[in-house]
């Protein structure tokens, strides 16, 4: 599904990224863990495809095409989705309106007939009925006044309109109480399917135990430093990080 | 290249002498007056605090604009929405193409209209309303008693002759009771440049009310110069919406005064500019009397070499208590060679006062545009959706939903424009 194969990756003359290499199967669940400043949030810019955010070497394939010279949109198009850490507030945008935009935009691109508002405000009011969210969150402005929870949620929701093939979930335990959490996790448990695969960045073990991942990957100083199964999460929260931020040179 | 007050002055002030006064022109001594000012003060420089920012060339443009063109009603812009039509071809009333029954010709009106015209209006410190009254031949005279049942619909139309005419529409707005709703669509049939300088009074009576909008999409090679001077009596309500799309230069001057306890306004619009335009919003609100409210939004988007200028004054007089002023000015640069100029002023004599304002100007958030694009938004689009956002609270204070929709359209449909340019 996503193959990253030596990918480096330098932000204003720092080498942020020193060679990842990484392969999700369809349908897999990986957890990529590490300490604050490791690359963790460079690697989902990049896979996404925001600008200032370039490779200086390697490639990443999806679904066997090259990704990294695609504009954001046309990656989102071909299936690929961030949610975000840091959701953006839009005023003045209705949550229904950038729900109708984007599912159609990607529909255009997959060459899929647009929905109409009455097709679209009932695919969305089913999503959102899934998530347990209330039909008035979809009136309000994208992410304007709405909680750390409600922005998150709003990301789940957006993510199971859009149904990508694969989903990066960028620190999405960020900011929340473990109520939130947890309903945001089941969100996303409810989206596994033998299709769909993820990515979720996060920098503490506590998300993993909602979302189960089938492997972990420790990211620090810019490489994977070591892999394993959800039982390394468990190691990292009892021993911290503090193995693999050594300076190398020491 | 140093040009004296005289110089640029003569031309007007030779005119003058020539012309005709009307029969029974009750506005003589007016006249008079304005042209003892223009003379002490001259025309509008860069010497002139009030027009630091703006320089206004009129050389060239000389008092004319007869209002007999031929003008056939599928020339006329049409509102999506029922309204009752007054058709104004260079600032003379075209009684023809006109609905009946509310508003008629200035002109005509005039011999009834002795001492009210002026009023409140310093031509002292308006050069250009100044120049309005040593010269205007007709504009609109409203008096509405009662609410109306539609909006009344100003159609202001612009068409140069062989000359570069500068015509000066003279309005005369008396909202005495009920709710009315103006509408002016400020529009060009091109066939060259010309100066359109409008004066527009306006008198709001005690608890009435008037909603204000204005669509200024002259055509982009001419000069567009319009001064309200506005008086808000006890309880009542002046609301403006100024969307200014149009002309090489624009000017659009509110000075505004709440002369009575609760009384209130709102000021709000957008402008749309790009290439070489030049937009100025000017306005000056001035809390008179106690417990008055004003709000003003102005938020515009610039593009290409576009350039604007907003300058917002709320003043609070000694007396005004609980004055409750907003004034909010906020400009997206679309292109690095775009320009704003905005000076919000407060001046407050009272102590017991909630004013506040606030000013920014920048780019287009780029988390924002990427966040639309991660959902498969097309950049074009998502930077459409991102400006249209950005203008959208200047809506909410419209209250009429079917104006407020008329707006919106008219800035997606500007936006849509630049895309494709």
């Amino acid at each position: 599904m996503l193959e990253i194969k030596n990918l480096h990756a330098s932000i204003e003359g720092k080498e942020i990224l020193k060679g990842i290499d990484l392969s999700i199967g369809p349908g897999e669940v990986h957890a990529i863990m590490g300490p604050n400043g490791s690359g963790k949030s460079t690697l989902s810019y990049l896979l996404s495809g925001r600008d200032g955010y370039e490779a200086s070497a390697g490639e990443v394939l999806f679904k066997g095409k090259n990704i990294l010279e695609m504009a954001p949109e046309e990656r989102a198009g071909e299936g690929l989705f961030l949610a975000f850490q840091y959701p953006v507030e839009i005023p003045g945008v209705p949550n229904t309106t950038f729900l109708k935009e984007a599912v159609n935009a990607v529909r255009k691109y997959r060459g899929e007939n647009e929905l109409d508002a009455m097709e679209l405000m009932k695919l969305v009011r089913a999503k959102a009925k899934e998530l347990g969210m209330e039909s008035e969150f979809l009136k309000r402005a994208v992410n304007v006044g709405f909680s750390g929870g409600e922005k998150k949620r709003n990301e789940i929701l957006q993510l199971a309109v859009l149904e990508p093939a694969f989903a990066i979930l960028d620190e999405t335990d960020s900011g929340l109480d473990i109520d939130a959490l947890k309903t945001v996790a089941d969100g996303v448990n409810a989206l596994r399917s033998p299709e769909r695969s993820m990515l979720v960045i996060t920098h503490y073990q506590r998300l993993l135990d909602y979302i189960v991942p089938d492997k972990v990957h420790v990211l620090a100083n810019g490489r994977i430093a070591e892999s394993g199964g959800p039982e390394l999460a468990q190691k990292l929260e009892k021993e911290g990080y503090a193995d693999f931020v050594k300076p190398a040179a020491a | 290249m140093a040009e004296t007050t005289t110089d640029s002055l003569q031309p007007y002030l030779e005119a003058f002498a020539r012309a005709q006064r009307p029969a029974g022109d009750v506005v003589g001594s007016l006249r008079d007056e304005a042209i003892a000012a223009l003379k002490t003060r001259g025309l509008p420089s860069r010497r002139d605090e009030a027009w630091k920012y703006t320089r206004l060339k009129l050389d060239g443009f000389l008092p004319g604009g007869a209002g007999d063109a031929d003008i056939t009603l599928d020339a006329l812009p049409r509102l999506p929405f029922p309204a009752h039509r007054l058709v104004f071809v260079n600032g003379h009333f075209r009684a023809q193409l006109s609905d009946e029954g509310l508003g008629e010709s200035l002109a005509a009106a005039l011999p009834r209209l002795a001492g009210k015209l002026g009023e409140g209006l310093d031509i002292e410190a308006l050069p250009m309303a100044a120049l309005n009254t040593a010269f205007f031949a007709d504009g609109l005279y409203l008096k509405v008693t009662e609410s109306p049942d539609k909006p009344i619909h100003l159609v202001s139309l612009g068409v140069a002759g062989p000359d570069a005419p500068l015509f000066q529409p003279r309005n005369l707005i008396a909202i005495e009771g009920g709710k009315a709703t103006l509408i002016e669509s400020q529009l060009g049939l091109g066939g060259g440049p010309y100066a359109a300088n409008s004066v527009t009074e306006i008198a709001v009576g005690e608890n009435a009310t008037l909603t204000h909008i204005t669509l200024q999409d002259a055509p982009r090679d001419t000069l567009y110069l319009s001064t309200s001077s506005v008086r808000v009596a006890a309880g009542g309500g002046y609301n403006a919406y100024v969307l200014s799309e149009g002309a090489a230069l624009s000017r659009n001057e509110i000075h505004l005064t709440l002369a009575g306890e609760g009384a209130s306004c709102r000021l709000d619009g957008a402008y749309l500019q790009d290439g070489t335009q030049h937009c100025d919003i000017t306005t000056s609100v001035t809390h008179a009397v106690p417990d008055t409210t004003s709000r003003e939004v102005v938020k515009g988007a610039l593009d290409g070499k576009a350039r604007g200028v907003f300058q917002g004054k709320i003043l609070v007089s000694p007396d005004a208590q609980r004055s409750d002023g907003r004034m909010m000015n906020k400009t997206l640069l679309l292109s690095d060679k775009a320009e704003i100029d905005t000076k919000p002023e407060l001046e407050i004599y009272a102590d017991d006062v909630l004013c506040a304002h606030g000013a920014t100007a920048g780019e287009l958030d780029d988390v924002a545009l990427f966040y639309l694009r991660s959902r498969g938004i097309p950049e074009n689009k998502a930077r459409r959706l991102l400006i249209e956002s950005f203008l959208a609270d200047t809506l909410q204070g419209v209250e009429d939903g079917a104006i407020r929709e008329l707006l919106a359209a008219r800035i997606s449909a500007w936006l849509e424009r630049e895309e494709s340019a």
